[in-house]
């Protein structure tokens, strides 16, 4: 980090609740995603003279984390010959009842989600990136992080119960509103 | 999957972002849950359209969620770690 002006570092230090929550997200587990979050630290802070000043250092410090976390899951993947079935047990759908959720839930239902989906959606509709941007931290194209935002919804939906509107039947949606009371106004 | 651009590899320097600067024919912020549709390139078929009230549902739970995690404190190895990098730093 050397010669790296005090607002680059301020702006580092204020990242970090974020990176937190983002690992938190990817991995679903406190310590990793805070071991996660170091490790991006220090990696950022080592390479903080070589960011391009002017552009998105919040980007930049999410593409170090994401790509940790990712370099990560290949070795552990070569390592534990099991991961698909392990994967598979964790993916087991247990129905989240829409009324009955708190943020703990959400995140549940959220590691649910395949990780490039729910890296997508995280990027774009709980930290606001662009599309652009998300393209360019997960580096892929434009048009797939809007596909995979996408799906996320649609498989978001499905495991929380939200249903489309037309999916409900009068006597499902009455039993929807008696069980869970109109959390969600249905046409 | 055809207009995948070259993945970073793990260990190389991540690329700096521009915001807003990226080339796209997709322009445009998506923060409001819209869906938007017709661009799949990861997988066949088209994704179903969401009610306008379940997006929306969606979108601020996501948001909700997210912000509590945000909001957890930091726990203090991370100012031990920010002090460890500067004292190292000063020796240099």
């Amino acid at each position: 980090m050397n010669g790296a002006p005090q607002s680059l570092r301020d702006e580092l230090v204020r990242a970090i609740p974020n990176l937190r929550a983002f690992a938190m997200s990817l991995c679903g587990n406190s310590a990793r995603a805070d071991d996660l979050a170091q490790e991006t630290l220090m990696k950022a802070w080592d390479k903080l003279a070589t960011f391009q000043v002017g552009t998105n250092l919040k980007a930049w410090l999410f593409t170090i984390l994401r790509n940790i976390y990712f370099s990560e899951q290949r070795k552990r993947r070569r390592e534990v010959e099991d991961a698909d079935g392990q994967l598979s047990a964790r993916l087991a759908v247990h129905p989240e009842q829409l009324g009955h959720m708190d943020a703990c839930d959400f995140l549940d239902a959220l590691q649910q989600l395949p990780i490039d989906q729910r890296e997508a959606l995280i990027l774009v509709g709980a930290e606001g990136f662009s599309y652009e941007d998300v393209a360019a931290i997960s580096g892929c194209a434009v048009g797939t992080i809007k596909s995979r935002v996408n799906r996320a919804r649609q498989r978001l939906t499905d495991i929380l119960g939200l249903a489309n509107a037309s999916d409900y039947g009068p006597d499902r949606m009455a039993e929807a509103v008696i069980a869970h009371g109109p959390l969600v106004r249905i046409k | 999957m055809t207009k995948v651009r070259g993945t970073p590899k793990p260990g190389e320097d991540p690329p700096s972002v521009e915001s807003g600067k990226r080339d796209s024919d997709h322009g445009g912020k998506d923060t409001d849950m819209q869906i938007s549709q017709g661009n799949g390139s990861d997988d066949a078929g088209p994704v179903p359209a969401l009610g306008q009230d379940i997006q929306k549902h969606l979108g601020r739970k996501l948001k909700a969620s997210y912000d509590e995690l945000v909001r957890q404190p930091v726990p203090d190895k991370f100012r031990q770690l920010l002090e460890e990098l500067e004292r190292q730093e000063k020796k240099q």
